[in-house]
């Protein structure tokens, strides 16, 4: 074979390995002659999470066992580990941040070195000393998940900079059955929501996350009296799944809820009952974050899940199976659906993170006067006292 | 010195004082824990913080709306042990005391019952009664053209009607063992004096059953007013408002506050205690002439069947009527969920989606052999100790005259008073306490703690069962042994155990039911490393996906069936007539 003709093999097969070669993937090699500060810090990480040989993680309940499975081999792979993973996917955020917390105050070892949940609770541990933020995390973050890098500060935003990384969004949509109310006689606003003609025709959720997230758009005392008209509408009030359950056979014609469950239904069965459609006054976002635990026993192994959780690959197994959608990064199927119903609609979704006036309301809420209003929206909510 | 020690034990193993130490054991842990939750219910925060207040109790009292729900409490526990009494009790007798065909398969129909969970029944229940949507609502409204839907499961009747139907099969297996254990001499007695068979068991076999079915009534009553799930899909979280769902509330920090109210979720719960202590007090007072229910005397005893002659049609049409509605529409319910993609109301359209996508994604759904070896350590492991320390605490109670064997019979019913949910964060506390001071020891995040957790809520229930059956045994078959020469604790256990035995075993095989379906313990003391069955199926429920928690529960029920089944054959307790070697006996 003449020098010419291997050239141009050698180059054809350079090209196909770089055309088949996972994106933004940088390859760990020990020969490589000039070593980078990302590099040498993620190759630290490495090292360590193979001593430690363990990572004990709370995963998305919506993910199923399969998913967890099929994230925990993809970060294996992804990092050329052989360590256990014992992914908890039992939910119940709320709860094991709380037994985060008095872990914390008791000195014990926490149960989990990585935990998952929404802001008000990591916040909560946050402020405790329970969180332990993880150094030089922008560079960390450069080699580990390139495309999540370029949108960090959405990654990891203001207020909870280096502790938490948001791996998901979830957004607030309009969940209805086709079958019993057209798209155009529902609700376009919250206010609306409160009208007599939508009495006994939609359920509400128990809790007050959501609802709260309405002072980002309007005044305290309006916004007050707004969810006081629901409660006197007299809604079911039911968890979102069993709300979805009974909207689904019949029995209500809409309830808000995430709007990832019309992607799961849909998903199953493409014929299922069940419509989404977003409020065009406001749609809340609420970010989904990882944190590290202070005084875990495997820091390295969840700092590396942390980050690389914000990355395209991960992305795209969680949208595989929780159908949650990440629209910091927008690569994935899911995500770009709900961008595309958004941008149609002329919708942009607000989060508290979204600047620092939101962010300070946010903040108010865990005042004594906040918290005071907070129980106010709730009996509002249940009673429309 | 020796010969001191020797008899230092002797006297040790002689009395009842093995099973005082072992009752008064398990009563102190569970006084301890009590105590915690009561401790809390005192303190704002977390039971580490400091400073004591009464913020808990006047949040709760404070309430404008809590005599509303402490009102719709009272009518949904009433509603559910009205149900459970109606079909529970002619259950009992007509499957354990008469020759009614097929008791076996139907005993163990009301055993699986209990693992298809509420929301299921609940869920079944809205697609046949909603006023929307309810399919007998329809066929009733275009049959006597009614405008309006004649029934509305949205409603306090509706939750009791539930709950009373799903609590049928605890009634019966309560009963069942005093049941079989009766004496038939007092019936032939009241049959020789000219009184029919209604009679009979009117006057004769309901009184002699008068403890165990006011245990049943107590313990139903109990359960009835803390089951969260039916209440919460039928309006128990906005206008059916109950103590369960109030307490629910409580432990979810939906209203503003991040930390969970655990102080709060303690009044509801000994809000929820108090009727059970007034229902405490008539049991007690009605077990106070204990020798008036001993009817296994050592005079002869042999139980009888009942021949049912001519009534035998009505009383199968009865169990039929009972099976329909607690079981087999559920289990349709749970069928056709589990064939679709989603819950749907029955439809050609439906019909046509109809597959076995989640019965092969089951090994999936059970979530591996580590879970698997995890349940059969906690339901096995949980029942055979419930049986032993239960044993204990009703020898006490019922065969010594000592002073503290009502406290004892009141704090072993403490634990089924206050909600689980509540036991379950005392035990979380005390797991971090003990991973603090003693880190050597496998407890928090183990199944060890989930076990503790089951065998101090089952108590209630296991002594409920042994108490009825050692009621009924006169004391002269304990004495007889003893001028044999054996000592308390052989005449315990190779006497009184085997007479017993029936009722152990119903009181083993719903122990282990209810261990293997109980949620809300594990899921708080559960971790990474101690998943369970229970847990994995309520995750699929919680997350919405109800079409594979139905296969799951499928699966599970079939094999549930077939163990229960299987144990009968081994035991040959359930579903025959017992036969008891008698004194003076030779051979029978």
């Amino acid at each position: 074979m003449r020098i010419g003709t291997r050239i141009v093999i050698f180059a054809a097969v350079l090209l196909t390995l770089a055309t088949v070669a996972p994106r933004g993937v940088p390859v760990l090699s020990a020969a490589s002659p000039v070593v980078t500060e990302g590099q040498g810090l993620l190759r630290r990480l490495v090292e360590g999470a193979k001593k430690e040989g363990q990572l004990d993680l709370m995963v998305v309940s919506s993910v199923g066992e399969k998913g967890a499975r099929e994230l925990t081999s993809a970060f294996k792979r992804r990092f050329g580990l052989d360590i256990q993973m014992n992914a908890d996917i039992s939910g119940q955020e709320s709860q094991k941040f709380n037994q985060a917390l008095a872990e914390t105050k008791s000195g014990i070892p926490p149960t989990f070195d990585l935990m998952q949940g929404e802001p008000p609770v990591v916040l909560m541990l946050q402020r405790s000393g329970g969180l332990e933020p993880i150094e030089n995390w922008e560079v960390l973050l450069a080699e580990i998940a390139p495309e999540g890098y370029k949108v960090k500060e959405k990654v990891s935003p203001k207020g909870v900079a280096g502790y938490g990384f948001v791996w998901a969004n979830r957004i607030s949509g309009l969940l209805y059955n086709p079958k019993l109310i057209p798209e155009r006689d529902l609700p376009k606003t919250w206010k609306e929501m409160g009208e007599p003609k939508y009495r006994g025709a939609f359920s509400l959720p128990p809790w007050t996350t959501i609802t709260l997230m309405g002072l980002i758009k309007y005044d305290k005392e309006a916004w007050l009296e707004v969810v006081k008209s629901w409660g006197k509408s007299k809604p079911q009030i039911l968890t979102y799944d069993a709300g979805t359950q009974r909207m689904m056979l019949g029995d209500l014609k809409f309830l808000e809820g995430n709007d990832y469950y019309y992607f799961e239904q849909k998903a199953k069965d493409p014929n299922a009952p069940i419509g989404l459609t977003y409020f065009q006054d406001l749609t809340p976002m609420r970010e989904v974050l990882y944190v590290v635990r202070k005084g875990t026993r495997h820091p390295n192994a969840a700092k590396l899940f942390a980050l690389w959780a914000s990355s395209p690959e991960a992305n795209s197994i969680f949208e595989k199976y929780s159908y949650t959608q990440n629209t910091a990064l927008g690569s994935g199927p899911v995500t770009q659906q709900i961008l595309k119903r958004l941008k149609a609609l002329n919708i942009k979704p607000v989060s508290w993170f979204d600047n620092p006036e939101t962010l300070e309301k946010f903040l108010w809420l865990g005042t004594g006067e906040g918290q005071e209003y907070s129980r106010a929206i709730a009996r509002a909510q249940r009673e429309g006292t | 010195m020796r010969a001191r020690v020797a008899d230092t034990v002797g006297t040790f193993f002689s009395g009842n004082m093995i099973a005082y130490v072992f009752a008064w054991f398990i009563c102190g842990v569970i006084v301890a824990v009590t105590g915690l939750i009561l401790w809390m219910t005192f303190v704002p925060g977390l039971p580490f913080d400091a400073g004591l207040s009464l913020s808990n109790y006047r949040e709760v009292l404070g309430t404008s709306h809590l005599w509303r729900v402490v009102l719709n409490t009272f009518w949904v526990g009433s509603g559910t042990v009205f149900v459970s009494i109606f079909f529970g009790v002619p259950l009992g007798w007509l499957l354990n005391r008469t020759d009614l065909p097929l008791r076996s398969l139907f005993i163990t129909m009301l055993a699986v019952t209990v693992i298809m969970p509420g929301l299921v029944k609940a869920m079944g229940w809205i697609m046949l009664l909603s006023p929307q949507v309810g399919i007998i609502n329809k066929l009733l409204m275009e049959l006597f053209r009614l405008k309006a839907a004649p029934f509305d499961i949205n409603s306090i009747w509706g939750i009791a009607f539930i709950q009373g139907l799903m609590l049928t099969p605890s009634m019966f297996f309560l009963i069942s063992g005093p049941m079989r254990s009766l004496d038939p001499s007092l019936e032939e007695a009241a049959e020789v004096v000219g009184a029919n068979r209604w009679k009979t068991l009117f006057w004769i076999t309901s009184p002699v059953l008068w403890p165990a079915i006011l245990g049943g009534v107590i313990y139903i009553f109990m359960t009835g007013i803390a089951i969260f799930e039916v209440a919460g899909i039928l309006g128990g979280l906005s206008e059916n408002r109950v103590l369960a769902t109030e307490l629910f509330l409580a432990v979810q920090p939906f209203e503003g506050s991040l930390e969970i109210k655990y102080g709060v979720a303690g009044v509801y719960g000994f809000l929820i205690m108090l009727p059970s202590l007034v229902g405490l007090f008539f049991y007690f007072q009605s077990i106070k002439q204990a020798h008036r229910y001993a009817v296994i005397t050592g005079k002869g005893y042999r139980p009888k069947t009942f021949a049912l002659g001519r009534v035998q049609l009505p009383a199968m049409l009865f169990v039929f009527l009972f099976l329909l509605l607690a079981v087999f529409l559920p289990f349709l319910v749970l069928l056709w969920a589990s064939l679709l993609p989603s819950l749907r109301m029955p439809s050609m359209e439906a019909l046509s989606l109809v597959s076995l996508r989640w019965y092969e994604e089951i090994h999936y759904l059970v979530g591996g052999m580590e879970v698997i070896k995890n349940t059969l350590l906690l339901v096995v492991t949980s029942s055979v100790l419930v049986l032993f320390f239960s044993f204990m605490v009703s020898w006490v109670v019922v065969r010594t005259k000592l002073r503290t064997r009502r406290l004892l019979d009141t704090i072993a019913m403490l634990p089924h008073a206050i909600p689980g949910i509540g036991f379950a964060f005392a035990l979380l506390i005390i797991g971090i306490m003990g991973a603090r001071w003693t880190p050597w020891l496998p407890f928090y995040n183990t199944v060890w703690i989930i076990v503790v957790g089951n065998i101090l809520t089952r108590m209630s229930y296991a002594t409920r069962i042994t108490n009825a059956a050692l009621l009924q045994i006169q004391q002269e078959l304990e004495d007889a042994a003893l001028v044999c020469g054996a000592r308390k604790w052989v005449a315990m256990l190779r006497v009184m155990g085997p007479l017993i035995r029936p009722s152990l075993v119903f009181a083993g095989l719903w122990t282990a039911l209810l261990v293997f379906r109980e949620v809300s313990v594990a899921l708080l003391l559960g971790g990474p490393k101690n998943k369970v069955l229970a847990t994995q199926l309520w995750i699929l429920w919680r997350q919405g996906n109800l079409s594979e928690a139905a296969a799951l529960s499928i699966v599970l029920i079939l094999i549930m069936g077939l163990l229960i089944l299987l144990l009968q054959k081994m035991t040959g307790s359930v579903g025959q007539v017992r036969v008891t070697p008698q004194i003076g006996e030779e051979k029978l």
